[in-house]
């Protein structure tokens, strides 16, 4: 009776240690895919890499983001008002449901308001990509 | 009694405000001792002499020559990169940054930023990568060279420059920051890529520059 008790607590801390850890798979994702230029903070690099913290372009394209991140991005673009043309590199094998946890993250972070994604949705715009 | 009040106040303001500007331009560094000389010493006509930088000639973004000579009586921050790398270089360029903007208006610490990459980084893509980090012309020389040269002097200035086809971007190098003095000797270095040793780092050159 007393274990079952200690197990009960003990599985609520779980639970709650990783609530507070909000979309940790995308943070650990992020890290490791896009941390590199965009740093770790989404504050990105002067006028060399676009921020993804509070950024106009992320929030207008958000919905077209795993094309994005999958096929990668060529030409200037404006972002805050200003202008980035750095190439960002395609990641072909990146999985659909990896795309999914990452933008759930940069949404919900960096100071981001934007809406959540679902693994669903994503996989459907991944067929439309061209 | 009252005007006495006042003063105190006041006394007790000019306090808080003077402390507060004391705790804005605080030193990052922790300890006076003596930075060491690095790279190792050979005996030279019957005296110990330490590692020292060998000459050297680059072009930088504005297409001028760059020796030893533009490093008289200075010390200075010396990298490698190149300005497609993928991974480590721009984390590295941040804290460099962070350096820069730490030490901005003293004239006697620069920054030298060798490029790995001689055929694609030209003296205009190096301006132009300047420009996209919004550095200022002076302190900052973004270099080219001979390849040859290049690749050999690095073990010299402490780092590691290799072609590999297999590597992200096509080059292996080192995310290390190195600091030269003004007699061409190595006297620290860290992980550019950590932000708390970065920050001993910058400790380091602040002992630097204070040395006489």
């Amino acid at each position: 009776m007393k274990n079952s008790y200690l197990i009960f607590i003990s599985m609520l801390l779980i639970t709650l240690s990783c609530a507070t850890q909000e979309y940790s798979q995308g943070r650990e994702l992020y890290n490791y895919y896009c941390s590199s230029c965009h740093l770790e903070s989404g504050q990105g690099l002067r006028s060399l890499y676009p921020p993804l913290a509070k950024s106009d372009y992320l929030a207008k394209y958000n919905e077209t983001l795993p094309c994005i991140i999958r096929k990668g991005l060529e030409g200037q673009i404006i972002v805050n008002g200003k202008d980035y043309d750095m190439p960002m590199p395609a990641m072909p094998k990146i999985s659909a449901f990896e795309i999914t946890n990452i933008m759930n993250y940069i949404n919900h972070n960096f100071g981001n308001d934007l809406p959540f994604v679902k693994f669903v949705d994503v996989k459907a715009k991944l067929e439309e990509c061209k | 009694m009252n005007t006495n009040r006042i003063s105190i106040l006041y006394i007790l303001l000019s306090v808080l405000c003077l402390t507060a500007c004391t705790t804005a331009e605080k030193k990052v560094s922790t300890s006076d001792d003596p930075l060491p000389f690095l790279g190792g010493k050979t005996e030279v006509n019957g005296k110990m002499q330490y590692h020292q930088i060998p000459s050297f000639s680059f072009i930088d973004q504005y297409g001028d020559t760059i020796t030893e000579s533009n490093f008289q009586n200075k010390a200075y921050i010396v990298d490698y990169f190149f300005t497609s790398c993928p991974t480590i270089c721009p984390k590295v360029k941040e804290q460099e940054l962070r350096i820069a903007d730490h030490f901005k208006g003293n004239k006697n610490l620069k920054m030298l930023s060798v490029s790995i990459d001689t055929k694609y980084d030209n003296v205009e893509r190096l301006k132009w990568y300047a420009d996209k980090l919004e550095i200022e012309k002076g302190n900052w020389h973004l270099v080219t060279g001979e390849k040859d040269f290049i690749y050999d002097v690095a073990d010299a200035f402490f780092h590691i420059a290799l072609e590999d086809e297999e590597a992200p971007g096509g080059f292996n190098h080192d995310g290390r920051l190195v600091l030269v003095d003004k007699n061409k000797h190595i006297r620290s270095f860290c992980n550019g890529l950590d932000e708390s040793e970065v920050k001993r780092f910058i400790g380091d050159i602040e002992n630097l520059l204070d040395e006489k």
